[in-house]
Order: C-alpha cells, then structure tokens, then sequence
C-alpha cells in the first residue's frame, strides 16, 4: 500500500495562543514495500506527520491518500476503521496501553476489535509471540508482570497480531538494549522483505543507515530532504543544516576516503559492509 | 482533548493577569457572593456590566464561556423543566395543555440560568488571568493563620498545586492512549453499551497506572532532594501588593458596597437608569 501526502499542514490548537503548526506544507510518496525512515530534531514534526497516516490526526490543509483511502480535513475518512487495521501505529513508549489481565488477552485486543474470531487468534498470537521472542509461557500472565523490555515487545505484539499492511513505529527502539533493540529491528526488515510498507521514526543515525531504503529529513514542520540515508549523510551542508550528525560508521568511511582509500561508498550500510569494502579495495591495490 | 478551555490559564498580558493573585482571589470572591445574594433584576443587570467589563479587560472571548456551558445543558434544561413544573405562584402566564406556567416560575428559572453565567464568568477571570501556582500561593496565604491551630495550610497548598500541575499531563497522557487505543481499533465514540464500555476500561486502567507510577516517581524525586512538608521555605516569586493591587480592592469594594446597597434601596438604580435614559 503506498502513501501519499499532498500539500499538507497542520496546526494544533488553531486561533489560541497556544496555536503552533506543527506540518508546513509536507508533500511525498511513500511506495508499496519500502521502508522508510523519518528522522529530525525533536519537535520537527515527526509525531505528528506519522499519526496522519492512520488519520489519528486531521491535515488543517491538503490532502493524504493511503491505498484507497483519502484523508482529508474536518471530516473523519469512511472505513476509518479498515484503514487503522491496514495501517498499524506503534507509539512511542507503548507500553502505556496495555491493560488487559493477562499477555494474550493484550496482544488479542487489536484483532478482537477487527472482527477476530479466538480460534483465528490464538495461532496468530502464540506466531507472533516467537517472531518477538517472548516465551510462550507469557501468555496467561499479567503483562504487568513482565519486564520494560518484554512490555515493550507484548505492546508491539498488539500492533502486529493485527497484521497491518503498513506499520508505522515511533522510536520502537528508545529504552531498549541495544540487542534488544537489534532483534526488534532485524524483526521489521524481516516483515519488510515479506511485503510490508515500514515507516520508521527514530533518532538513531545507525538503524537509518542500515535499514531504510530512504529518508525523510525534517525541520520546523518542512521536508528538507527525502532521499537515500547515503546521499543524506554524505551531505554535510544538510547535516549542519538540520542538526543531525552522520553514523560513526559514515565517519570512518569518510576518513579513510580522504586519506586515498576508493571505496564504494554508496555500498556501505554498516561495519561489516564498511570492512568489505575497505578488503576489497586493499586487494584491488595488490 | 487538548481543546479544553474551561479554568484553563490563558497568558495575556493584561492589567487583571498583573494583580496580585490575593486580591483576585479576594474581591472575585465578593463578587461572587454579590452574585447570590437576591438582588432584584436591575441589580443582575448591573453585575452582568460590571463582569462583562471584566472579561473584556482580561481578554476572555464572551463565546468561549457559553461554550464551556455546554456540558452543563442537560442540567439546565431540568432545572428549567422542573422549576417550571413545580413552582405554582405568581400570575398565570400562559397555559400550555391546559398546565399553567408562572411567571414566578420563569423569572426564577432566569435567575438560575443568569447566577450560574456570571459564576461561571468570575471561575473563568480567575482562573484565566491567573497562574495555578499563584493561586495556590494566594489560598495558602489566606489559610496560613490557620496554622495556629495545627492546620495543615502548607501541605493543603502543596496537594493543590501538585494536582493541579499535573491536570495538563494526565490530560496528555489520556490523548495519547486513546490515540494508542483507536490504532488498535477501540472506537469511543461509537458503538454497542458493551463496546463503549470496553473502550472506557481500556483507557481507564493505563491510566491509573501511569498516575501511581508517577506519583511514586515524584514522592520519590521529592524526597531524594530533602523534601520536608514542615521545613521553612522561601519562594522564587514574592507576591506583591501593588498599587494597581490598592484600586482594583477600592473598586472592587465599592462595587460590591454599591450592589448591597442596591438590594436595599431598589429604586435607586431605577433612578440612574432612568436618569441615564
């Protein structure tokens, strides 16, 4: 399923002091399939570009489509509910929603409200649990229980027991071990490869780089740049720009570019692509 | 959620947001008592000018206060029915279905309908011009005698701006799981009794629990810093006693006087309306 924004603003609180927009004007296209990352400052908009996706948030102005659904402003979109199911939203610190008595009743609640039946959810649930590595012993258990990390994972479980054509995560990954936070990661690339559309909000330099095909750069409400995070973090002007520092991975690279190393810079992802590279051009040398 | 104006802070600039929150709470007070006490309707007349210009100075929309009436409607509209139905004095009228409606009855329904606006009103003038904080610094003074008799006046103060800090956030934290919540498909708005109900629990129970855990935090953040309820503390921002503070109680005074007096020689006003016309 792709999206589209078209033109969109939007501003909370209109005529109050509080007023503050928040969208200036975003436009792009998101297509089937790919897996995007959206990245900027704190209060750049991020937050509220991705709650427009599922129409949690009105545009003030223009327009977005998501497949065949046509969100627009003041009035709710039809089947606003099929959308929500199709468009799957990870809040930042999900943990906060979790309510039900026990893990499984939890990670059903989303399907539930879809229409489910407990005979198509229990296999469903018990998958999607192994996917997150959570023992299947979670499941009659308080998710109070449970420790902030595997919270975290029940919470995303929701989300993905719905199976969601598109899923949308804001910064699923804050507050995680950092093999945690890989497992979750190498998790959504594994959904991405099976045909869904990933949009990624996060402060993390590293997972842009490593995982998205492209990235939406945003400042104060505007789109700065949306390309490839290569093209992205080779630009120092945009960089200083927008405030982001490049992946240290992009650093090294940089430097070792500098000092004569040919690389082919446009082929590194992470460490191990990076000391590819570096190998390959060192043979080339001999 | 987020739209929610009633007793909300509204920062202006204003001459009334600069008094000192003492007089406010003090003089709106009297106003308020101005309000319930029975004044004849000439009076109303007077205290819905004197609180219309108030509004203005403070630079609240007049619209905005009938808008946080709405959730009161229901209420309204019985208090209507019933006071129409039940009181049997005065003229006649007019008959609807052969049931005779008072005029005593209508006039008293309109004194409800008028005290509860202007109460509104003068909750509305005080709460928007004035910082919660403030306020609370202003109830704590006022109570602050009280000590001599081992009342509690500084923690009460301390609870009250606590809770009231915290109203922005909950209000907050509810916005953000029910969007949580309407990902997953609960839908508050519509909906069979049992859906709705399940819709409610699913955001009731986050939410108590993200309240004790932050009241725990906070406890805990508090006394990690030596918080001591009974300890002598000095403020960042000292009230003071202007003298803008001095007038606003002359006129307030006088306003208040001029209204009591009123009550007791009705014909005065008539005389000043008269007079003015």
């Amino acid at each position: 399923m792709s999206i589209k924004f078209h033109d969109v603003f939007y501003t909370y609180l209109p005529k109050s002091p509080y007023e503050h927009t928040a969208l200036k004007g975003v436009s792009f296209e998101i297509k089937d399939g790919e897996f995007i990352g959206i990245i900027g400052h704190t209060g750049s908009g991020k937050s509220t570009l991705v709650q427009h996706i599922n129409a949690l948030l009105l545009p003030s102005s223009g327009e977005i489509e998501v497949d065949n659904f046509l969100i627009a402003p003041d009035t709710k979109p039809r089947g606003v509910k099929n959308l929500r199911k199709k468009a799957g939203l990870v809040f930042q610190f999900p943990e906060y929603q979790l309510f039900e008595e026990t893990v499984f009743k939890d990670i059903a609640f989303g399907p539930k409200n879809f229409g489910a039946t407990e005979q198509e959810i229990r296999p469903k649930v018990e998958e999607i649990m192994k996917l997150l590595g959570l023992d299947l012993s979670y499941l009659d258990k308080s998710p109070f229980e449970l420790s902030g990390g595997q919270k975290r994972r029940v919470a995303i479980a929701g989300i993905l027991a719905m199976n969601p054509d598109i899923l949308v995560l804001d910064e699923p990954t804050a507050g995680l071990d950092p093999k945690g936070a890989i497992d979750t990661l190498n998790l959504f690339k594994k959904l991405n490869k099976e045909g869904k559309t990933i949009v990624l909000v996060t402060h993390e330099m590293d997972y842009v780089l490593q995982y998205c095909d492209k990235a939406i750069v945003l400042k104060e409400g505007v789109i700065e740049a949306f390309d490839s995070p290569i093209n992205i973090f080779m630009n120092k002007r945009l960089l200083e720009r927008v405030g982001i520092e490049e992946p240290l991975v992009i650093k090294i690279m940089q430097e070792l570019i500098n000092s004569g190393m040919k690389l082919d810079y446009w082929k590194i992802r992470d460490v191990s692509s990076l000391v590819d590279q570096i190998v390959k051009s060192r043979g080339d040398c001999k | 959620m987020k739209n929610i104006t009633l007793g909300r802070y509204i920062p202006y600039d204003t001459i009334i947001h600069k008094l000192d929150p003492r007089t406010k709470l003090l003089g709106l007070l009297g106003l308020l008592i101005c309000v319930f006490l029975d004044v004849s309707y000439l009076g109303y007349i007077f205290l819905a000018i004197v609180i219309i210009f108030l509004l203005k100075m403070s630079k609240i929309r007049i619209l905005s206060i009938f808008k946080s009436l709405k959730p009161m409607w229901f209420m309204m509209l019985f208090l209507l029915f019933f006071n129409i139905i039940l009181i049997r004095t005065g003229d006649v009228a007019f008959t609807i279905f052969g049931y005779g409606i008072y005029t005593k009855a209508l006039l008293q329904t309109l004194q409800i309908i008028v005290r509860l606006a202007l109460m509104i009103s003068i909750t509305t003038i005080l709460t928007a011009t004035t910082k919660p904080l403030d306020l609370t610094y202003g109830i704590e003074y006022f109570m602050s005698p009280l000590k001599v008799v081992k009342f509690p006046a500084h923690e009460i103060a301390m609870t009250i701006s606590i809770a009231l800090r915290f109203i922005p956030t909950l209000l907050e934290e509810t916005d953000k799981i029910i969007k949580a919540q309407a990902s997953r498909g609960v839908d508050l708005q519509q909906g069979k009794l049992k859906e709705k109900v399940n819709a409610i629990i699913s955001l009731i129970i986050p939410l108590f629990i993200s309240s004790f855990q932050r009241s725990e935090e906070l406890a805990n953040a508090m006394e990690a810093r030596g918080y001591n309820p009974s300890g002598k503390r000095t403020r960042y921002r000292i009230m003071k006693f202007t003298w803008s503070d001095f007038w606003a109680i002359i006129i307030l005074t006088s306003i208040i006087v001029l209204t009591v007096f009123l009550i007791n020689n009705p014909n005065l006003l008539q005389g000043v309306f008269l007079w003015l016309g």
